[in-house]
């Protein structure tokens, strides 16, 4: 790998790969690791299988998936630990963002999307936080884009309803 | 600034799974410009959870997990500690061997049998013990000779029940050491398991209170 390719395509992109890592393992140590792991291989690849990749993004990504399952099932780790403790979050960004009901509401949010079914969760994952192409996601994990349009909608759907009967309760009380 | 018509009009192509990147970025970008819309309140939740969730960043501090390397150094303690009670205990024990070949050897020497004759008047008790180690220490010492006619030769005479008191402390003084060894590896196996069950524990709980 060259040194230059390295650091303009891989390292910029190195909070994607872990976020992407955490999201499936569930826990930031294994998914530090598998950063780690990650890079070091790319690292390491011959300079001919470098010049083969187009996109490097979806490149590291598809290595980011395939080192956390292994991981994952290795381990048996499971996905429900959770991603509060790891939020940045900024005051003042909303005019509603600095309300109590709301802060416990975008925490609610991420744990409906960690709770849903593993490839919805990352199809959203991919495209609403990483900002990927419908066909970046089919290639990263390996499905087909109407697979891609499917598991999204199904994921937005879920979420829209739960926060909306969630936001409903709460206006009951 | 969009208006409330265009945002919402995106929302709903956002639902369905129509929108495009870029309008999507439009999306985020007014869910976090702090002048939302009251009717689309209820939504900003979902838009401050992924602006949230985009700005958390890879920062790896550590060099490899904590608890595999605590692991490491209890088993490595214990490991270093039962191979160097092991080692001193052979040195002892061939020290001894050698020490015993020397007296058999020469025999016919008074001065030792003297030596070993207070010896063994000193130790009396051991004496009935002494079959089982000269049977292990003789085969090292009789060479060429038969076995059997060395036994019934050797036996009777006080050089051998001279050598089985030494040789059979240092048999007890090993076997005490390997016993306390094999304790010590159990208890700290067990320790580690209770250790590892406890922190799994600790885990599930956090786990279904951070759920609950």
């Amino acid at each position: 790998m060259n040194q230059a390719i390295f650091q303009q395509h891989i390292f910029p992109i190195r909070h994607k790969l872990f976020r992407f890592a955490l999201r499936i393992t569930g826990s930031a140590h294994e998914a530090e690791d598998v950063v780690q792991e990650v890079m070091e291989k790319i690292w390491k690849s011959p300079a001919e299988q470098s010049e083969t990749v187009q996109n490097w993004e979806a490149w590291c990504m598809t290595l980011t998936r395939n080192r956390s399952l292994d991981k994952t099932r290795s381990q048996s780790l499971r996905r429900t630990a959770s991603l509060d403790g790891l939020t940045e979050r900024p005051n003042g960004t909303s005019n509603q963002a600095s309300t109590v009901e709301n802060r416990d509401l975008a925490d609610q949010v991420k744990r409906m999307m960690q709770d849903l079914p593993e490839k919805q969760r990352l199809v959203m994952h991919l495209r609403d936080i990483e900002e990927l192409s419908y066909e970046e996601i089919a290639e990263v994990l390996n499905i087909s884009l109407d697979q891609v349009k499917v598991n999204l909608h199904r994921a937005r759907k879920t979420i829209r309803e739960q926060l909306t009967a969630t936001v409903n309760h709460i206006a009951t009380i | 600034m969009k208006n409330f018509s265009d945002i919402q009009a995106l929302l709903d192509r956002y639902w369905e799974g129509e929108t495009t990147l870029e309008e999507e970025r439009i999306l985020k970008a007014y869910f976090g410009s702090g002048e939302v819309d009251e009717r689309l309140h209820a939504i900003a939740p979902l838009f401050q959870a992924l602006r949230e969730e985009q700005n958390i960043q890879y920062a790896k501090t550590r060099t490899a997990p904590l608890k595999p390397v605590m692991f490491n150094w209890q088993r490595l303690a214990v490991a270093a500690s039962a191979a160097l009670l092991l080692s001193a205990g052979l040195w002892w024990w061939t020290g001894k061997e050698k020490q015993a070949t020397e007296y058999v050897v020469h025999q016919p020497a008074p001065e030792t049998r003297q030596d070993t004759q207070l010896k063994s008047s000193a130790l009396p008790e051991t004496n009935e013990k002494s079959t089982a180690p000269t049977e292990i220490a003789q085969p090292q010492v009789a060479t060429k000779e038969p076995v059997k006619k060395r036994k019934k030769a050797e036996l009777p005479k006080p050089k051998t029940e001279a050598i089985d008191p030494e040789t059979e402390a240092a048999m007890e003084e090993i076997k005490a050491a390997l016993a306390l060894v094999s304790s010590k590896l159990k208890k700290g196996k067990q320790e580690a398991v209770k250790g590892a069950i406890h922190l799994e524990n600790v885990e599930k709980i956090s786990r279904i209170r951070s759920e609950g």
